[in-house]
């Protein structure tokens, strides 16, 4: 019986909010968008976007996916949360050669942080979408 | 005998390996600052974005990391500079 009511007591169980998520994770500030966070999307969008194509000028390299290099590994897994972007750099035949100059090592960097804030951007459309942020 | 002054040899150092990027880029991001600048900037706008609660929250702590981004550049550049003296 008193289970039966702490079940009842107990707060519903939060979905996990999908498709802002899918949303933020492909497009940076996709999540707000679909949100109807209209201005911070557009930020967000152009400060990540900015960013990546400030590393792509700079012809900075993307890391590869190397099971056997730790950091390559994790540096592809960075380079690959800026979604879509990625993706089109990717199919757009940028091929990211290794450049010895302070320039290209700027990109690589520049490329690499733009797809770690955009995860900041999809933890902040998660809590925007679960309530605990406006 | 040409002489070399130390201003020269230092562009030499900083096109270094710069010969297949465009002319407008090398320009532009030939600079350690410039790069540093965009990316304090970029860097900065997002924090403040995804950190506060209020629109004016969010200003402030974006112009806050953006100074402080800058700051370190700056303290970071001069003590290398001391150090390679």
């Amino acid at each position: 019986m008193a289970t039966k009511e702490a079940a009842s007591n107990a707060p519903a169980k939060e979905e996990l909010p999908v498709v802002p998520l899918v949303a933020a994770c492909l497009v940076p500030g996709g999540g707000h968008f679909w949100l109807r966070r209209w201005g911070r999307g557009a930020i967000l969008l152009a400060a990540v976007g900015v960013m990546f194509v400030a590393g792509l000028f700079m012809q900075g390299r993307f890391f590869r996916l190397e099971p056997g290099n730790m950091v390559e590994t994790l540096g592809f897994l960075g380079d690959l949360c800026s979604g879509v972007l990625f993706v089109a750099a990717k199919l757009g035949g940028h091929e990211g050669e290794v450049i010895a100059s302070p320039i290209a090592d700027y990109g690589t960097k520049f490329l690499l942080v733009a797809g770690l804030l955009n995860v900041l951007c999809v933890l902040d459309a998660y809590d925007i979408a679960v309530g605990n942020k406006d | 005998m040409p002489t070399i002054s130390p201003s020269e040899i230092r562009i030499e150092e900083q096109t270094h390996g710069t010969e297949s990027v465009p002319w407008l880029l090398k320009n532009m991001f030939v600079s350690h600052f410039t790069a540093a600048f965009l990316f304090a900037l970029c860097t900065a706008v997002v924090f403040g974005v995804t950190s506060k609660n209020t629109d004016r929250d969010r200003f402030l702590y974006g112009a806050w990391v953006f100074g402080l981004f800058l700051l370190i550049t700056f303290g970071a550049s001069w003590v290398m500079h001391l150090l390679h003296r």
